[in-house]
């Protein structure tokens, strides 16, 4: 078999054909290329509803988080306060008195050197980061992005790259 | 069609129908049988109105001590309010015979259930009121479809006001198992028909666990929903937490967390959202030592009562960083019942000059004319410029004209001939309106006031007024002004800039900004120290030093009462005449700090109107003798020891 070339092609191109399709085939093409379309879109939205429900899914998981983290950070805050308000001074005081210690006076106090000891420092029990979530790093711009935002930000990327 | 393309579209229709019933497939499984998941997702209300909040920032003294933390309070609303609001008129118009629950019923259940206070009369009187004005009186006009309950509701007629209903933690649990929402004690659950609608949403409300202790220097936040919020179908909901005073309202910015109503879809983007606005907030430690707060709020009480007297302060700061230990001021405020601020703020704030006048605090907002503790800043200014030395003499006569004016001194007493040391221990008024006005001069005298911030707020990290000087060149100053200045009247300071100025001579001269704050913990953990900050240094260490000596040996001369065993003090008594200077009232006073050879420690004490009775009214009878009784607790809750036991232990290093 020979290949045409170049100008006999088009020679070829600008005759009519000598016989044509049976209507039937045509329309099953059609029929066919028909319903290639509705089940890709069929398939699309479907994705898109499977999608929506798993985000939803995780949207709601992450409602019942935060929830219960605000619920344990309300316990927290009280279990400070509660904790704080029986070591008060005046509790502690009172505490004293009733197991039958007295203020010493400065005056009787003695004074000893002692070799340097570790200083112990202060605990502060103070707000946890963990419990926040940071701006900007939490999600990846992955779930941020529409389709459109992805396509835009990928053409700027090549365009940028491009010499 | 030949059988062979027959067989091949039939192939094509099968393939394209797998994803079709895959697609129905889980169509079916999604709506028909959903996971436990998806079930949540179902009854999930959507959108959810949630109140987001992050709590307020915690405030710690130096070691770690909470002193301002925050409690879960629980606001109260009645859904389909309508049907109980008005419940009475509804069952008339059924005509069914039976009463619909009423309002008061419910309020009435649940004030059994919880065990909270409701006026339900004027209660339900404020709701119908409520609902009447939204809807304008028309049927089909706005109504109120949730009520915010309250406590009672003052006022009359149009404008009563609602008491906001708060339930603690206790009250709240109560009232769940009253709900059936949690089971009691034995483990059974109850439903309580007249509570059904009845939901609660938690708030949080500051609370302070030392009750009075420091109350001048933490202030108060009001979060629980006494200051203007946002309308909401005409009940005023709160989003402000605003710091009334003290560190409260001062790093009330940092401070304070997020509360908003946002709108929660289940889209988790949203909810990234949400949580991005709920900023947190930072802490603070203070420079306050709950101990030696506690000493000094003990020893000025017993004062107070000791001398009679209306009101007073004690301030205890650390010469060479300007950290405050202790900041008091009587009557104290309990940070957990604002209801008696106002007495409070009346008792410190009444003036002879301003009866109404209210304080928040003694020591950074309300100036005094200071008296003879100002001394110390004159002789200051005097030696540091060179005018006068120690061995200056000045011959006491009892009074000195200066500018038309007689000025007299304390007592009848003529001292007679005095150097600057006897000026000193004799608090000898006419000697220092004579260094002022003789040797040194109003442009001196001035430009040291201006080193020493005189005038001006000194920068301390509570909200601060400033005291009044006057200078040549205001109408009202004349050379009289500068004699009195000389010897403290007619010229206010704070407690607080009088401490932090005198300090500096405690501290070889060098002023340094008096500060509350030591660190911010900020919302990552993080702790920011606070670096003490100087101002300058108005006198040179070597005056400061020569003035440190005469301090010491004017208390020794005098014999003072505010001397301590085994300590080396210096100080200065100081008794103040009130504005406008009728009646025997005064202010009677006492600086001092020591070690004097290494001052670690600067006490200012202010005793207001005590009684004269036993000449309680000079600060060398009432304030001295409670510097000796404050220092040494001091000395001991920091672990400074005597000073012989001090040398003792650096002659062995």
């Amino acid at each position: 078999m020979t290949v045409p070339n170049s100008s006999a092609a088009e020679a070829q191109g600008s005759r009519t054909r000598a016989y044509r399709q049976a209507p039937w085939r045509v329309q099953t093409r059609l029929l066919a290329m028909g319903l290639a379309v509705v089940l890709t879109l069929a398939a699309t939205l479907s994705l898109f509803v499977f999608t929506g429900a798993q985000a939803a899914q995780a949207g709601l998981q992450v409602q019942t988080l935060l929830i219960e983290r605000d619920d344990l950070l309300r316990q927290i805050n009280g279990q400070q306060a509660e904790l704080a308000s029986r070591q008060s001074e005046s509790w502690l005081s009172a505490r004293a008195k009733e197991l039958g210690f007295e203020p010493v006076s400065p005056q009787a106090m003695g004074f000893i050197e002692i070799p340097p000891a570790p200083v112990s420092t202060p605990v502060y029990i103070g707000p946890a980061g963990t419990l926040y979530v940071e701006p900007g790093p939490a999600l990846s711009p992955a779930y941020r992005q529409t389709l459109l935002d992805w396509l835009v930000s990928h053409l700027g990327q090549a365009g940028s790259n491009s010499p | 069609m030949n059988p062979t393309l027959a067989n091949r579209v039939r192939i094509a229709g099968y393939l394209l129908l797998i994803p079709l019933a895959a697609i129905l497939v889980q169509l079916t499984r999604f709506q028909i049988l959903p996971t436990p998941g998806r079930s949540e997702l179902f009854s999930a209300p959507y959108p959810l109105v949630r109140h987001i909040e992050t709590p307020r920032g915690l405030i710690y003294d130096r070691n770690g001590n909470l002193l301002a933390g925050n409690v879960t309070h629980y606001r109260l609303y009645l859904d389909n309010c309508q049907q109980y609001l008005w419940a009475q008129d509804l069952s008339a118009a059924e005509n069914h015979g039976s009463a619909s629950v009423s309002i008061a019923s419910v309020l009435g259940e649940l004030g059994q259930v919880t065990g909270a206070r409701i006026n339900i009369s004027p209660v339900v009187q404020s709701l119908q009121e409520l609902d009447r004005s939204l809807s304008g009186g028309a049927a089909n006009g706005e109504h109120l479809s949730t009520c915010t309950l309250s406590s009672d509701a003052v006022g009359s007629g149009d404008s009563l006001a609602a008491v906001p209903l708060w339930l603690d933690e206790s009250q709240e649990a109560k009232l769940e198992i009253a709900q059936g929402q949690t089971a009691d004690a034995k483990g059974e659950f109850h439903s309580d028909p007249l509570l059904f609608d009845i939901r609660s949403e938690a708030w949080y409300t500051r609370y302070y666990p030392e009750g009075t202790l420091a109350s001048e220097v933490i202030g108060y936040s009001r979060q629980s929903g006494d200051q203007p919020g946002n309308a909401d179908q005409g009940v005023l909901r709160y989003y402000l937490e605003t710091g009334d005073w003290g560190v409260e309202n001062y790093y009330n910015s940092i401070l304070q967390g997020t509360r908003e109503d946002v709108t929660w879809t289940v889209v988790p983007i949203d909810i990234t959202n949400n949580i991005d606005n709920a900023q947190p907030s930072a802490s603070l430690i203070l420079t306050i030592d709950r101990q030696i707060q506690a000493a000094t709020e003990a020893v000025l009480q017993e004062g107070i009562q000791r001398s009679h007297a209306s009101r007073g302060s004690i301030l205890v700061l650390q010469p060479q960083t300007g950290e405050i230990l202790a900041m008091a001021d009587y009557p104290p405020a309990d940070l957990n019942d604002p209801s008696g601020f106002q007495a409070v703020f009346q008792a410190k704030g009444r003036l002879p000059e301003d009866p109404e006048g209210q304080v928040p605090s003694l020591n950074t907002e309300a100036p005094y004319e200071p008296g003879s503790t100002f001394k110390v800043l004159t002789m200051a200014a005097a030696l540091d410029s060179g005018k006068v030395e120690p061995g200056t003499t000045f011959v006491d006569q009892g009074t000195l004209e200066v500018g038309g004016l007689v000025i007299h001194n304390w007592t009848p007493q003529v001292f007679g001939l005095q150097d600057m040391t006897g000026c000193l221990a004799n608090s000898i008024n006419t000697c220092l309106a004579w260094v002022a006005t003789q040797k040194m001069g109003a442009a001196d005298f001035y430009d040291y006031m201006d080193r020493f911030w005189i005038g001006r707020t000194i920068g301390v990290d509570l909200p601060e007024a400033p005291g009044v000087l006057r200078r040549p060149g205001d109408t009202d100053w004349t050379d009289a002004t500068l004699a009195t200045n000389a010897f403290g009247q007619g010229v206010s300071v704070t407690p607080l800039h009088l401490a932090a100025d005198i300090a500096a001579v405690a501290n070889h001269g060098v002023l340094m900004v008096p500060h509350v704050v030591k660190a911010i913990i900020r919302p990552d953990g993080s702790v920011q120290e606070i670096s003490p900050v100087r101002i300058g240094q108005p006198i040179s260490a070597a005056t400061a030093g020569t003035l440190n000596q005469m301090l010491v040996q004017s208390l020794l001369t005098e014999g003072s009462k505010a001397l301590v065993p085994g300590y080396k003090i210096a100080g200065k008594t100081g008794t103040a005449d009130i504005p406008p200077y009728v009646g025997t009232k005064t202010i009677a006073s006492f600086v001092g700090w020591g070690p004097a050879d290494d001052p670690q420690v600067l006490i200012l004490i202010r005793i207001d109107e005590p009684t004269s009775a036993g000449d309680m009214q000079y600060g060398s009878i009432t304030a001295a003798p409670l510097f000796a009784e404050l220092a040494p607790r001091v000395f001991a809750i920091l672990g400074i020891p005597p000073d012989a036991v001090r040398q003792q232990l650096a002659a062995s290093q």
